[in-house]
């Protein structure tokens, strides 16, 4: 029942931050317009000349997805997550008559449906796109869809908990640089490591981190061969426990303000 | 008269600040205290300890018989800040329902009393947070403590931003709930109102306790409160 009324709350916040509003344009003209531009294009192999069809469009869109999610989980992380944490509102929620699990459980919960809902918008957008055939057709692979939408929900869970935590440790300034500087590096570190450097003790410290530079090879593997990387998976599945547990811990005791924001 | 409140040689440093140097006292259900004390003697640091959002460095406590910041605890007791803001893209209502359900989640009639609660503080229960004055923002705070009547009040500064005529509204509202058996902890460092609505004070120094006794008591040995805080205090 609790968990009923912290939800309705959350949403209603969502609703009243104009977050959802704003999600839903930018989500759309991004798919629709990245669609269409995709749609124009034409490749060209060996004096072969082809077009851009659903299967690669749908990539894109799962691509598209990722730029969308990661956006919305630094805003709803950054900025709508620490709200009720942290300065003058912190005391307020700390004494409010639940379980400070309840918490993560419904800003996770809230996150995902936002992360539906973005989801819904870009199978709207591929329909308006390639019509409605390519995704009612019997080659058109649901599971391969599915289970990429899987890695991408885990990994903006993570980033949902990870940007909270930082932003009430270090301010929300401070937490947009850092996680920009953590993503270009682990971007930088997957394609550096494809070329070799196995051997080296970065990669070994690599290996152990967010598997963010892994994600978009993750899901081209997964979407084109069927090949769902479960170590990468799992990986995910241990960062994401570890900073909803850390989150927790942060809300233990009323925040202050930080003096970057 | 059992025990609400037990608090054992608490201690409570900032740093290494002892902002509350082994403090012991109980507080028996209906029991109205007055915590005193100048700027920086530990009143806030105290009901911080007690709700559980300092952590303590020596000492126990039990508040309503848990640990101190258990949420258990929370659905028995209303808290007003001597700080805070509500979230301000809520109106009057819909914050006060908010936290009433949490307190009762199957009380139908929480929205009817949010009302009565609202209009009591003199607040349009369909403005906005935001657009609501200082003034307002101040009595919506003290609301939602009140909210789902509560046995146990613990107000921090509460009479800090009121108007006169809120203050003697407050008081008397005060009084009500004392005699209706509600416990209060009031922290306030205006003696008058204290005298007029505590049955004990406390009164801190530097963290420590240097007076603990009824109002009665208090009035019989040093004539008033404020006769007794400035001897205790140590400033005229």
């Amino acid at each position: 029942m609790k968990l009923r009324i912290l939800l309705r709350e959350s949403a209603r916040y969502i609703f009243r931050s104009k977050l959802l509003f704003l999600l839903m344009l930018f989500s759309f003209f991004l798919h629709y317009v990245g669609l269409n531009l995709v749609q124009q294009m034409t490749i060209s192999v060996k004096g072969l000349v082809s077009t851009v069809g659903p299967r690669e469009g749908m990539f894109v869109s799962i691509f598209l997805s990722l730029f969308v999610g990661f956006f919305l989980s630094a805003i709803y992380g950054i900025w709508m997550v620490p709200y009720f944490h942290q300065g003058e509102r912190s005391q307020l929620t700390f004494v409010l008559p639940v379980s400070k699990w309840l918490f993560p459980i419904v800003y996770s919960g809230s996150l995902f449906v936002l992360v539906l809902m973005e989801f819904g918008i870009m199978l709207g957008s591929f329909s308006l796109v390639f019509g409605k055939e390519a995704i009612l057709h019997p080659k058109f692979s649901w599971s391969a869809l599915g289970t990429c939408l899987l890695l991408e929900v885990t990994a903006f869970q993570f980033l949902l908990f990870s940007f909270s935590v930082l932003s009430l440790v270090f301010g929300q300034m401070s937490t947009l640089f850092l996680g920009a500087m953590a993503f270009i590096i682990l971007q930088v570190a997957g394609t550096v490591f494809r070329f070799g450097f196995d051997q080296s003790v970065f990669y070994q410290a690599y290996q152990l981190l967010p598997p963010l530079g892994e994600l978009i090879f993750n899901l081209k593997q997964t979407f084109s061969q069927g090949e769902f990387p479960w170590g990468h998976f799992g990986l995910w599945i241990l960062w994401l426990g570890a900073s909803a547990l850390l989150f927790k811990r942060v809300i233990r005791y009323p925040r202050r303000h930080q003096a970057t924001q | 008269m059992s025990s609400l409140v037990e608090v054992k040689n608490l201690e409570v440093r900032y740093g290494q600040k002892r902002a509350v140097k082994g403090l012991t006292f109980s507080l028996g259900v209906g029991e109205s205290v007055g915590l005193l004390g100048a700027n920086g003697a530990g009143k806030s640091s105290t009901l911080k300890a007690l709700l559980g959002m300092l952590p303590s460095t020596k000492g126990s406590i039990s508040v309503l018989g848990y640990e101190p910041g258990d949420y258990r605890a929370f659905e028995k007791l209303g808290f007003a800040p001597e700080e805070g803001s509500a979230p301000e893209y809520l109106t009057g209502l819909e914050y006060l329902v908010f936290v009433g359900s949490l307190h009762h989640p199957n009380n139908r009639g929480i929205a009817q009393e949010a009302l009565e609660l609202l209009s009591w503080f003199e607040l349009n229960p369909h403005q906005r947070i935001r657009d609501y004055s200082k003034g307002m923002k101040r009595r919506i705070l003290l609301a939602q403590a009140f909210i789902g009547d509560p046995g146990f009040l613990i107000l921090d500064e509460p009479l800090n931003g009121l108007d006169p005529l809120m203050i003697v509204k407050l008081r008397e509202k005060l009084n009500q709930k004392r005699a209706h058996g509600t416990t209060i902890l009031y922290s306030s460092h205006i003696l008058a109102e204290v005298e007029k609505c505590c049955s004990r004070a406390i009164i801190l120094r530097e963290g420590e306790i240097v007076l603990d006794a009824s109002l009665e008591q208090v009035i019989k040995d040093y004539g008033s409160v404020e006769k007794a805080f400035t001897e205790k205090v140590g400033r005229s």
